[in-house]
């Protein structure tokens, strides 16, 4: 009797243990969302979607499912304003990317429809304004509370090295050398990429042309401007250019001579700088990726709830660099670049 | 505070605190040992007839009796099983009378005077929050896998919670593993579990005894805030030569000792060795018996551990051990591939003086620990420690007091390199060094017994001094009925980084008294001297022996954490502190009871416990905090001649706490800057969890084991032990982990039938 009493014993305490249990929490909406503003884009894309939960599929397979991502049509309303300006709100329009000729690459998630926020500008008057405040403001047709963000714009930068005054500006690489570059921003403007589009021509023996290229270097990233505001209210911001690095770039972009000669043609130089909100998010990610990374807390967001950030760039250009004797007289004595050809 | 520290010292070292003999008086001590192993017995009876004076012997064997008015004496020493000893000697003023005594077995088992033995033990120690495990009790489990180990039987003692059969790692009371002190022959071992969870570096054959402290523990430890397990080995046989070999499809191993001097007249010297080495071979096995097993990852765990101690034993029971180890460890599963390795050796001695109550012991060893882990993403972490340690230690013995007083110098180094994500290295080496001496007195009054204690702990590398008071009392209300009480201030300087988001939780890195510390919640930097993470421990409990052979135990205790060094999940910007500051408490009930019989052992425990932290924003339980833990151990022998033993282990655990999913999410992590694509771009899957920190519950994990044993004799020495057990008996799927992102579950070890042999000689 005792033995059956124990068997009864353990039977009920393993019926009671469920083997089941709730990996996810209960549903809540986590709204995420992601745009760039910038004065120089004719039209401004948005990308809002929003969390997604099976307590049953992979994440992965769910990721496949282009509904599960964004909100319904109708479901949101989205508008831009400049900050403290009613008169210049506008309204987004939902979009498919793929029909505005933006597919989204492959990877993880759906690629069709890739539904998007977008306002175009009107005209050719640009609706985003160097060094002024936009918000986003997302209304939820179901009636929580509005998402909202904001981000002030960069205002145009201003180049100091290579010097735009000097016709033509100037740049220069060697093996082992540098060259610095320059500029002054506003406050708003405070991580940038700077991008060389590098174009050069072959030419057969006659001198006559045989064809034109144009390459693009995305020399630098992520650099940041200095804490300290100057008198004119602006903040200057430098990096250093490596000829080494433009030499390997050339390297493994350009095929060696077979008897063309080559000659460089005036670069563009291009500086695109963005807000704080990109540094923010930058270094929430270099956190995580520190000793405390696997306790870090989750990514920096300007988003009232949720998650991504918004965030304002401006770009400017300086056209028709020169690139001096010096770099071509450097890759002639360069064993890797001296197959190139180049001549001057 | 140095100044206090010094002043400490010299009275320790003072011998005004010294108890001893009256002048009139004398004293008796000595060694009880088997007479055929010469190993000592511990828990024996030694009296002087006719006269009230007696004792038992502790683990090592030995006993003394003091305070002996002079006179003539026949000195019996009795224990169940053996033949009794008797000796006429005559005690005179002012001497001690040194006497090892062998007895032998007499054939009949062990039995109730060994029940006697340990409650008389039990009335003169106050012994809370301590479980005293010997090889018998280890042996008697059914194991899993078919070798009895100690990292098996800890998981059935109340307070411990083992987090899992494959890569689990050990809680005791609310403490992680880094806050609980693992010590080898006083050497401490910094991972002392191999991987697949099943077992130790250690070698059963070889143990003497393992006390775990669960808390409350008086001032001869420390270094550690939560507990201690103290795993004490024996030597090597002084008689002759003998040994075992053993195999099962999860390792193989032999152990060979014997003497090199042998002791040849009982009040002489010897010189013996053991020599121990296992390897695990499941990884081969396993493709062949367990295909069914973790699907096509089968069970990639490999170890292999070897041991040798050379020990020189004087006839006054004075001796000299010297030992060296090396323990490596690997897994290799598709989402992490860990190994470690520890090596270490040393030396540790007794001095038993003719003519002085005071043994003095001592230990000096130098360890190193390395480990490494890969993960599925390639990034690799690494972490090393390895240091020296040093003590030496002096009891004193009076009728009614004891008093034991030493000084520890122990200093380590840590390394710990990883590679993130960004594949920038990531490198934190630090060393530091401690001095700490302790002070322990045990005073007898009637019915009561009270332990104080008094530990300092000075840690160099912090200029800071923790001066830590302890206490503990035992009250025998009857001679069935004991109440017991402990409490006391405890303090360490190591932490680890464990990911407590980590699939599998195998890697620690180790490290020390980080550089800054965030206060919890706050911005503020805690001040130098308090880096250290402290608690303070109360335990209550009460002992009551319900019948001859039925004992129960009750315990409850709070730990209250007052100071954890963790991780920094708040870190916002780079220049942030690595670590912030949390709290913590843990607190609960353990109640476990035992029935010994001629044929059957019975234990139970149960374990109802809470623990939390705070770490300034949110009270949270961490992923260790189990509410409840029942464990049922039985054995049974029957058979001509006691051969067969049928043993039965069924645990059963409530679910762990772990974070809940939120959702997922595009996650576009600007690596480019300013330049990323966000109409075009595909980005990596973030994960959003729940804001409630560990919120989920795990579901209850349970598991029975079974084991059946059959001893086949050869001779006096030699014998043959065929065990076949099974492991989940009734395979029950319990959780191994879950991965998010697949939504996919794997479980722990399913039904494991397996057979092992092993041949002693």
């Amino acid at each position: 009797m005792k033995k059956l009493l124990l068997l009864a014993f353990v039977g009920f305490v393993m019926a009671q243990c469920s083997n089941d249990f709730d990996v996810s929490a209960p549903w809540k909406e986590v709204p995420v969302v992601y745009g760039i503003l910038s004065p120089k884009d004719t039209a401004h894309y948005i990308r809002i979607e929003k969390a997604f939960l099976d307590e049953n599929v992979s994440a992965l397979e769910i990721a496949r499912i282009a509904d599960s991502l964004y909100y319904p049509e109708g479901a949101i309303t989205v508008f831009l304003e400049e900050k403290g300006n009613a008169s210049t709100k506008v309204q987004l329009s939902r979009v498919d990317g793929v029909k505005e000729g933006i597919t989204r690459a492959e990877g993880i998630f759906a690629t069709q429809p890739n539904w998007l926020y977008k306002y175009k500008n009107i005209g050719t008057t640009p609706y985003i304004k160097p060094d002024k405040k936009y918000s986003l403001i997302i209304k939820r047709t179901d009636g929580k509370p509005d998402i909202t963000a904001e981000t002030t714009i960069p205002g145009n930068f201003i180049f100091q090295v290579p010097n735009p005054q000097a016709l033509p500006a100037r740049i220069n690489f060697s093996k082992n050398g540098f060259q610095d570059i320059s500029w002054r921003t506003t406050e708003s403007g405070v991580y940038f990429n700077i991008t060389l589009i590098v174009r050069y021509r072959d030419e057969d023996a006659m001198g006559n042309t045989l064809a034109r290229h144009e390459l693009i270097w995305p020399a630098l990233k992520n650099t940041r401007r200095s804490n300290v505001k100057q008198t004119n209210g602006l903040y200057n911001a430098d990096a250093t250019l490596t000829g080494a690095a433009f030499f390997d770039f050339l390297t493994q972009n350009i095929p060696a001579s077979i008897g063309e000669f080559r000659y460089f043609e005036r670069m563009d130089m291009i500086l695109e700088g963005g807000g704080l909100e990109i540094e923010q998010l930058v270094i929430s990610n270099n956190i995580n990726a520190g000793i405390t990374g696997s306790e870090a807390s989750n990514a920096y967001t300007n988003i009232s709830e949720g998650f991504g950030i918004l965030t304002g760039k401006n770009v400017t250009s300086l056209t028709n660099v020169f690139l001096g004797s010096v770099t071509v007289d450097s890759m002639n004595t360069n064993i890797l670049t001296r197959p190139l050809n180049f001549k001057y | 505070m140095k100044y206090f520290y010094s002043i400490f010292l010299l009275t320790l070292f003072s011998h005004t605190l010294a108890i001893g003999q009256k002048g009139d008086k004398g004293s008796v001590r000595g060694y009880v040992y088997d007479k055929a192993t010469a190993q000592p017995i511990g828990f024996a009876t030694v009296k002087l007839d006719g006269a009230n004076f007696g004792a038992n012997t502790d683990i090592n064997g030995f006993f003394t009796i003091t305070n002996v008015p002079t006179g003539q004496y026949k000195l019996v020493a009795n224990y169940f099983g053996y033949t009794d000893f008797n000796l006429e000697i005559e005690v005179k003023k002012g001497e001690i009378i040194f006497q090892n005594i062998y007895i032998s077995e007499s054939g009949a088992q062990l039995g109730e005077l060994v029940i006697s033995g340990k409650k008389e033990q039990a009335k003169g120690e106050v012994q809370i929050s301590k479980l005293v495990v010997t090889p018998k009790q280890i042996r008697s489990l059914p194991s899993a896998g078919g070798q009895a180990d100690i990292a098996q039987y800890l998981t059935v003692l109340p307070g411990v919670v083992f987090t899992g059969d494959q890569g689990g790692q050990l809680y005791i009371r609310g403490g992680s593993p880094v806050q609980n002190r693992i010590m080898l022959d006083g050497m401490t071992i910094y991972n002392p579990f191999h991987s697949i969870g099943f077992y130790s570096v250690f070698e059963t054959e070889l143990i003497r005894n393992v006390d775990v402290l669960t808390g409350g523990f008086n001032a001869d430890y420390g270094g550690r805030i939560s507990a201690i397990v103290d795993v004490k080995t024996r030597e090597g046989n002084r008689k002759r030569m003998s040994g075992l070999v053993s195999s099962s499809p999860f390792l193989a191993k032999a152990v060979i000792e014997g003497p090199i001097v042998k002791l040849r007249d009982d009040n002489d010297g010897s010189v013996s060795f053991v020599l121990t080495a296992k390897k695990g071979i499941i990884s081969q096995t396993a493709p062949k018996l367990y295909e069914y097993v973790n699907d096509s990852v089968g069970i990639p765990f490999d170890f292999q551990d070897v041991y040798g101690k050379l020990s020189f034993t004087t006839g006054n029971g004075s001796k000299i051990n010297l030992f060296g180890f090396n323990y490596e460890d690997g897994v290799d599963f598709p989402i992490a591939d860990f190994g470690w390795k520890s090596t270490g050796g040393g030396m540790d001695f007794t001095l038993v003086p003719n003519n002085s109550n005071t043994i003095m012991s001592g230990v000096f060893t130098y360890s190193g620990y390395d480990s490494r882990i890969e993960e599925a993403d390639r990034l690799e972490r690494t972490s090393g420690i390895n240091g020296f340690y040093a003590a030496f230690n002096f009891s004193n013995y009076g009728r009614n007091d004891e008093i034991k007083y030493g000084i520890e110098i122990n200093g380590f180094g840590t390394k710990f390199q990883f590679v993130n994500f960004k594949n920038f290295v990531i490198k934190q080496d630090e060393y530091t060094s401690e001095i700490n001496s302790y002070i322990r007195w045990k005073r007898k009054i009637g019915p009561l017994v009270i332990e104080p204690g008094f530990r300092l702990q000075y840690y160099n590398s912090l200029n800071d001094v923790s001066p830590e008071p302890r206490i503990g009392i035992k009250y025998n209300v009857t001679d069935k009925i004991r109440l017991k009480a402990a409490g006391g201030l405890y303090s360490q300087n190591l932490l680890s980084t464990v990911n407590e988001r980590d699939v599998v939780n195998l890697f620690v890195g180790f490290l020390s008294a980080p550089d800054r510390v965030y206060e919890p919640g706050t911005n503020n930097t805690v001040s130098t001297k308090d880096r250290l993470q402290k608690s303070r421990h109360a335990v209550a409990g009460i002992e009551i022996d319900v019948a001859k052979n039925i004992d129960l135990n009750v315990e409850t205790y709070i730990k209250d954490y007052s100071q954890l060094i963790s991780l920094n999940r708040f870190k916002e910007k780079q220049d942030d502190p690595d670590y912030f500051v949390e709290t913590g408490k843990a607190y609960g009930i353990d109640i476990s009871g035992k029935m010994e019989m001629k044929h059957a052992y019975i234990w139970l425990a149960y374990s109802l416990g809470y623990v939390n932290r705070y770490d300034g924003k949110q009270t949270y339980p961490p992923v260790f905090d189990r509410r409840h833990n029942m464990n049922i151990v039985s054995t049974y022998q029957f058979g001509k001649n006691e051969s067969w033993e049928l043993g039965a282990r069924w645990n059963l655990g409530s679910g762990f706490p772990f974070s809940q999913t939120q959702g997922f999410y595009s996650n576009y992590q600007f690596n480019g800057g300013i330049g990323e694509d966000i109409p075009g771009g595909n980005p990596d899957l973030g994960i959003v969890y729940a804001a409630e920190r560990n919120g989920g519950r795990l579901p209850y994990y349970h598991r029975l084991d079974v084991s059946l044993k059959k001893i086949i004799k050869f001779s006096k020495f030699s014998n043959l032990e065929v065990t076949a057990s099974c492991t989940n008996m009734y395979n029950r799927p319990n959780i191994f982990y879950f991965d998010r992102v697949r939504n996919t579950r794997v479980n722990q070890l399913p039904i494991l039938p397996t057979l092992s042999a092993t041949f002693q000689f």
